[in-house]
C-alpha cells in the first residue's frame, strides 16, 4: 500500500518519534508543540492514525511493563519513508528557490 | 465526582468501535483522554464546555472512518453478519413493503401524504388481495399481519440468545452486527402498527407535526377523533 505523500498528522507523528520513543500522550503533545499547535490531535485521530500506521508497519509497539500505556517506535520501514518524505519537501523549497518564488521565507 | 461522570460518557463512547479496535486501543484512549482530561482542568481550573465537545466529535468521525474501513475490508453483508434469518424477515416482509411503497408513491403524486390513497385503495379492495376466503382477506392478512410477525420471532429469539449470552458489555457489538435485524423488526412493527391503527400512522406524524412533541400523550385521543 503507498503511503506517501504523508498527510500532516502522519507526518508530524513519524517526526515526534524519529527522536525517541513515545506513548500516544506523549505524541500528541509533540506534534502539538512542533506544528506550533496547527496540527492538534484528539484522542480519536491520533489512534486511528496510529492504527494505519502499524498495518502498514512505520511504526512497531515497544515492549514494556507498563499496562495502560504503550510506547512506540520508528520502525526502518517507517524511518526510510520519512526520509523520503522530507527529500520531497527539500526538493520542492529548492525549486522554489530555483524559480526566485517566496523569497523573504529562505532569505 | 465529574472527572468520574466524564470518564465514564468517554468509556462508554469507546465501546461504539468495532470489537478488535476496542481490544487493542480501548484502555490507552481513555488513559490518553484522562490525561488531557487533566491538562484541561490544570489550564483553566475546570472543564470548557468545548473539550468534551470537541474530544466527542474527533472520536465519533473516528468511530464511522473504522467502522466504514471495516466495512471496505470484510465487505457490507459480511460485517452486518447478514445470515439465513435476515434473508428469511426479508423474503417474508417483501410483499409488505412493496405495499407501502405503493402506498406512499400514490399519496406523493396525489400531492397530500396524509390522507388515503385512493389508488392503494383501490388497488387494495378491488384486486386478489382482498379475495375473501371463508369470508375474510386471508391472503391480505397473511402479507400485513402474519409475515411480519413470523419476520419479527424469527430475528427476535437469535437477538435475545445472543444478549442473554453475551459476557461483556459490547454495545457495538451488540448495535453493529445486529443493525439488519434491527431494521427487519422495526419493519415488522411497523407493519403491525399500520394494520391494527388504520390510518394511524400518518395521522401520528401529522399529530406531532403540528402540535408538537409535548402532546405525544394525546396522540391517541387526536388520532382517533381525525
Amino acid at each position: 500500500m503507498n503511503v506517501l505523500p504523508l498527510t500532516p498528522a502522519i507526518f508530524y507523528i513519524l517526526l515526534s518519534l524519529s527522536t525517541k520513543n513515545r506513548h500516544g500522550y506523549d505524541i500528541m503533545k509533540t506534534v502539538a508543540l512542533d506544528s506550533a499547535n496547527k496540527i492538534k490531535l484528539g484522542p480519536g485521530t491520533l489512534y486511528g492514525a496510529i492504527k494505519r500506521l502499524l498495518e502498514n508497519k512505520l511504526i512497531a509497539e515497544v515492549k514494556t511493563s507498563h499496562r495502560r500505556r504503550k510506547y512506540y517506535r520508528l520502525t526502518q520501514k517507517g524511518r526510510d519513508i520519512f526520509t523520503q518524505e522530507l527529500i520531497r519537501y527539500k526538493e520542492a523549497v529548492e525549486l522554489a528557490k530555483k524559480k526566485k518564488l517566496f523569497i523573504p521565507l529562505y532569505a | 465526582m465529574l472527572n468520574q461522570k466524564v470518564t465514564n460518557f468517554y468509556r462508554h463512547l469507546l465501546h461504539l468501535y468495532p470489537s478488535a479496535y476496542q481490544r487493542r486501543f480501548n484502555t490507552e484512549m481513555l488513559t490518553t483522554f484522562n490525561d488531557l482530561y487533566h491538562d484541561e482542568v490544570k489550564l483553566y481550573g475546570k472543564i470548557k464546555p468545548w473539550f468534551l465537545l470537541e474530544m466527542t466529535t474527533d472520536t465519533i468521525l473516528n468511530i464511522i472512518n473504522e467502522h466504514f474501513f471495516m466495512i471496505k475490508k470484510h465487505g457490507l453483508l459480511n460485517y452486518l453478519h447478514f445470515n439465513r434469518y435476515h434473508l428469511l424477515g426479508g423474503i417474508l416482509l417483501s410483499p409488505f413493503i412493496t405495499l407501502l411503497s405503493y402506498d406512499l408513491i400514490g399519496r406523493l403524486v396525489q400531492g397530500d401524504l396524509f390522507h388515503y390513497n385512493r389508488a392503494f385503495y383501490y388497488f387494495i379492495s378491488h384486486t386478489f388481495l382482498y379475495a375473501n376466503y371463508f369470508g375474510r382477506p386471508y391472503l391480505l392478512w397473511l402479507i400485513i399481519v402474519l409475515a411480519p410477525i413470523i419476520a419479527i420471532i424469527i430475528n427476535l429469539l437469535p437477538f435475545i440468545f445472543l444478549i442473554v449470552n453475551i459476557k461483556q458489555n459490547n454495545f457495538s457489538r451488540i448495535l453493529f452486527s445486529n443493525f439488519i435485524t434491527f431494521i427487519i423488526i422495526f419493519t415488522g412493527l411497523l407493519a403491525l402498527l399500520i394494520v391494527y391503527g388504520h390510518d394511524f400512522f400518518p395521522c401520528f406524524i401529522q399529530a406531532i407535526y403540528h402540535r408538537g412533541l409535548q402532546n405525544i400523550f394525546n396522540i391517541i385521543s387526536i388520532c382517533q377523533k381525525a
